[in-house]
């Protein structure tokens, strides 16, 4: 089926070309700017939860460690004591050990000791006034009923511990497992901000939320981008925490001892930006493939397109019929052959014509001669039979009768027929025997044998007057009184029983000479100079019915027999007609 | 020929394009594979509880942070103005964000009353049944009383104002704070409670009360009922007429302000928490209410909060309160502003 608009040479190669080189480069590109992403964002992730471990150990480490010193000023007996007693010598006492407890921390926490009814007793902060935090309220109600643990809660807005974050609780028990009061410990910014130090990159967002996600500390930048109320309210509300138009990236650990969970964020590795970078890069490599597709497509069909051309422009010109045309074969590839075997091919086409026509002329030439040799013999009849007339009016008999048999000869020779019967040979032959004799005076005598059932034997026209005349012209040649006998028979051969009709013609006159017989029995009868009608008579013989058939001579005891052998054809009627 | 080899490309495209696919495929399938999950914080419905507020963060920070410890239910806080978190109660009546409304006079409460579930606490035999509402569309949760400050020292201790109806006097003309009560609810409150307890107690008119004040007020009327404490901490007025809430709360880091209980005692107008009309958190939303009348959360109100409890148990010894009637003030409240309204006009 062919396409509805033309598809040339030029742009199939450079669909295809387009096929081999984009649509590789295009998928393998696809493909690696997506494993790489992947690739890299695997190992972005197993840093950054690295990263998250570590801030997850320092919050931990530190926990651990500001609980390790609210169990040891908890036990402290100074400290029970100060809370006991009224004596300010024993409360100095207190505050000396909890100065000692606390002395590294007092810069990040906030120390205070409550009595048993949330009264401030001691404080590493220095306040006016004694303060009063309920018992039954928050971390007091927690530390009193979980005397073994120690929460971290987020400082409720009431607390006038400004600065304090977040506040850990931990129950002073006497002797009798009793509780007498309350260490408290408040975690400053600074303190929050030493626990994490070190432990993040600064590239990273922190933010550590409470049990219900309130905030509890957050980085600079974790504020700025108000990350803990946003996490929240996604919570709440039902949504995905991590959404994609998110810029960053969220990790989330949970420290379940401590309650606390640990939002780490960070920037997404690839960025849209760098995608559209990779993928740009790619577009301009398409662009540019695209464009040496197009240049080699150009180059190429015009590497191959010419020659094809060329020869296309020049086949067109031999369709016209102009043989003369070339193409340039200086090529030594496939097509450089082609164009080599077509300039043979219109070489030898050129040469075959050129041939042809000079046959035809010389064809016609002859037709011409042939023609106009035509026009002769009617009218040379004619004027024989006036001659023969006119010598008879004369009384000149011999004449008459001379031209009388040339007149048959004649008549019998140019008939357009190719066969005629052997009655009609014979009486020609007797024409010319009549000629030859009044020419040579008698020196010759004349039989024949003719059988009548082979009177009507179809044979070709002139085979047996060649032969004879032969044998009047060279066998009587020198005697004077020679005899010239035809006998006609025939027999039947071989397994098909086939009719042979012999025609022998004898003479008495001198024989042949032994190379001009061994010619005539050889099939070259090419050498036969001077014996022409025996070499047409075998030829037409043998173009007629085969080669097997033909004359033979041989020389007798006196003078020489030749005979014509040939297959006697059972024509029918119509045959006959046709033949004669 | 030309067909085959085109049948020969073609196959190999048609394999080069289901390469393609698989491999694409399988991207996708693994890039999706890789999706994280956020089952982990899915939040149940009934973990989840929607509190209107008009409090301040002081008051229900605190409560709200102590009911999410002891329940576990995850409280999101809206705060506003009483009106504005009333008026958007009322706006999505078909179909509430909100669960609970958390402060508000018990007054508006009950102007309110239509977008409120009616529900009565299981503690209401333990509270004051002063306020408490006919329809149970509110639960009382915290009393407010009219107080009147001043500045001790710029007035004399044997001056003081310790009566209403000193107020009305000439001498404290130009020198008495007051925020607007259009812009107030507590100085409506106040000015409603001053005309009830002098109308009862000395017989005097509406009018009588609303001139002489007005008069003393000398067309100077404050924006906002915090400038009113400011004003007396500053020198500026030598009294105000305050919540107790607040007057407490200054005395806290003024040691000169100075409170005044009038001899014929005050209004001490609740107010009130209201649970929204087919709330989708009901359950929790009773949690709330419940909690907010409990003991520890009523005696805080009191230890940590200037307020005073509704509870009953909490109110011992107490002898200051008068009734305020909520049917008057509503009644009243139109021609009152209105007085104001003229005042303020005549002075512009």
């Amino acid at each position: 089926m062919k396409s509805p608009f033309k598809k040339s040479f030029k742009t199939e190669l450079l669909i295809w070309f387009l096929v081999v080189s984009l649509v590789p480069m295009v998928l393998l590109g696809t493909f690696l700017i997506s494993m790489s992403r992947s690739q890299l964002k695997r190992e972005y992730e197993i840093k950054t939860l690295a990263e998250l471990e570590n801030v997850e150990t320092a919050i931990a480490g530190y926990c651990d460690e500001i609980h390790e010193l609210a169990n040891k000023i908890s036990k402290s007996p100074e400290i029970k004591k100060g809370i006991m007693s009224r004596d300010s010598w024993i409360k100095n006492k207190a505050y000396v050990e909890l100065y000692d407890l606390t002395n590294a921390y007092r810069s990040q926490i906030w120390f205070d000791i409550y009595d048993v009814s949330g009264k401030n007793v001691f404080s590493t902060t220095s306040r006016v006034g004694a303060e009063i935090l309920p018992s039954y309220w928050g971390i007091l109600k927690t530390a009193k009923s979980h005397p073994d643990q120690f929460e971290l809660k987020k400082v409720s807005q009431y607390s006038e511990n400004d600065g304090v974050r977040i506040e850990g609780a931990k129950a002073i028990l006497n002797d009798d497992e009793e509780c007498i009061g309350y260490v408290v410990l408040g975690l400053t910014d600074a303190g929050l901000k030493a626990m994490l130090e070190g432990s993040y990159d600064s590239g990273s967002c922190i933010a550590v939320l409470d049990e219900f996600w309130e905030e509890i500390y957050s980085t600079n930048e974790a504020k700025e981008r108000n990350l803990a109320q946003i996490l929240r309210e996604r919570r709440m509300n039902g949504e995905s925490i991590k959404q994609d138009s998110d810029e960053l990236v969220f990790y989330i650990s949970k420290l379940d001892d401590l309650k606390l969970y640990i939002v780490l964020g960070r920037e997404h590795l690839i960025t849209g930006e760098i995608t559209r970078t990779m993928y740009g890069v790619m577009s301009i490599m398409a662009v540019v493939s695209l464009g040496l597709c197009l240049l080699a497509a150009g180059i190429i069909t015009g590497f191959l397109l010419k020659p094809i051309k060329d020869m296309r422009n020049a086949m067109k010109v031999v369709r016209e019929g102009d043989l003369h045309v070339r193409v340039d074969n200086r090529r030594t590839d496939e097509l450089g052959e082609l164009a080599e075997s077509f300039n043979l091919m219109t070489g030898r086409l050129e040469a075959h014509i050129e041939t042809q026509i000079a046959q035809q002329k010389e064809l016609n030439e002859s037709n011409i001669a042939m023609m106009q040799a035509q026009l002769n013999p009617h009218f040379l009849y004619n004027t024989l039979d006036t001659i023969k007339w006119g010598a008879k009016e004369h009384g000149a008999d011999e004449l008459a009768s001379l031209v009388s048999n040339l007149a048959k000869l004649l008549r019998t020779s140019i008939s357009g027929n190719q066969f005629i019967t052997l009655k009609q040979e014979m009486e020609l032959v007797n024409n010319y025997i009549n000629i030859q004799n009044i020419r040579f005076k008698d020196g010759f005598t004349y039989d024949e044998e003719l059988p009548m059932e082979l009177e009507d034997v179809m044979v070709p026209k002139l085979i047996v007057q060649p032969i004879v005349e032969n044998a009047i012209i060279h066998g009587l040649s020198e005697s004077n009184r020679g005899h010239i006998f035809v006998n006609i028979w025939h027999e039947f051969t071989g397994v098909d029983s086939e009719e042979i009709l012999h025609i022998d013609v004898e003479d008495d006159g001198k024989g042949f000479d032994e190379d001009i017989l061994k010619a005539l029995n050889s099939s070259d009868k090419n050498e036969l100079k001077g014996h022409i009608g025996f070499k047409n008579a075998d030829t037409i013989i043998r173009l007629n019915y085969g080669e097997k058939y033909g004359i033979k001579a041989a020389n007798q005891e006196k003078g020489a027999i030749v005979s014509i052998i040939m297959p006697i054809l059972n024509y029918s009627d119509n045959q006959r007609e046709i033949l004669q | 020929m030309e067909t085959s080899i085109k049948n020969y490309f073609n196959r190999i495209f048609g394999q080069m394009l289901l390469i393609t696919c698989v491999v694409f495929a399988g991207l996708f399938l693994s890039a999706c594979g890789k999706k994280e999950e956020d089952g982990d914080f899915l939040l149940e419905e009934d973990d989840k509880l929607v509190v209107y507020t008009s409090h301040k963060e002081e008051i229900y920070g605190p409560i709200v942070r102590e009911f999410e410890d002891r329940t576990g239910i995850w409280v999101e806080v809206i705060a506003g103005g009483t009106n504005e978190m009333l008026d958007r109660i009322r706006q999505e009546k078909e179909n509430p964000a909100g669960d609970i409304m958390f402060g508000g006079g018990v007054d508006s409460l009950q102007v309110y009353a239509d977008c409120f579930e009616a529900y009565r606490s299981e503690k209401s035999d333990q509270l004051n049944d002063a306020y408490s509402s006919s329809t149970d569309s509110y639960t009382v949760f915290s009393r407010l009383p009219i107080v009147i400050c001043y500045n001790s020292k710029l007035v004399n201790d044997a001056s003081l104002p310790r009566s209403w109806v000193y107020i009305l006097n000439d001498y404290w003309k130009g020198k008495i704070a007051f925020a607007s009560p259009e812009n107030s609810g507590s100085s409506y409150t106040a000015i409603e409670s001053l005309i009830q307890i002098l109308s009862e107690d000395y017989g005097l008119t509406e009018d009588e009360i609303m001139n002489r004040f007005l008069d003393n007020l000398d067309n100077d009327l404050l924006e906002k009922s915090g400038a009113v404490l400011d004003r007396v901490i500053s020198g500026e007025k030598m009294i105000g007429i305050c919540l107790e809430e607040a007057a407490l709360k200054a005395m806290k880091t003024n040691p000169d302000l100075g409170i005044l209980y009038p001899q014929e005692g005050t209004t001490a107008l609740p107010d009130g928490t209201a649970i929204i009309k087919n709330a989708r958190h009901m359950d929790n939303a009773r949690l709330f209410l419940e909690f907010s009348v409990c003991e520890d959360v009523q005696k805080l109100l009191g230890d940590r909060m200037y307020r005073r409890s509704v509870r009953v148990e909490n109110a011992n010894g107490e002898n200051f309160e008068r009734f305020y009637d909520i049917d008057r003030s509503i009644a009243d409240r139109q021609r009152i502003l209105e007085r104001f309204n003229y005042i303020k006009k005549e002075t512009e």
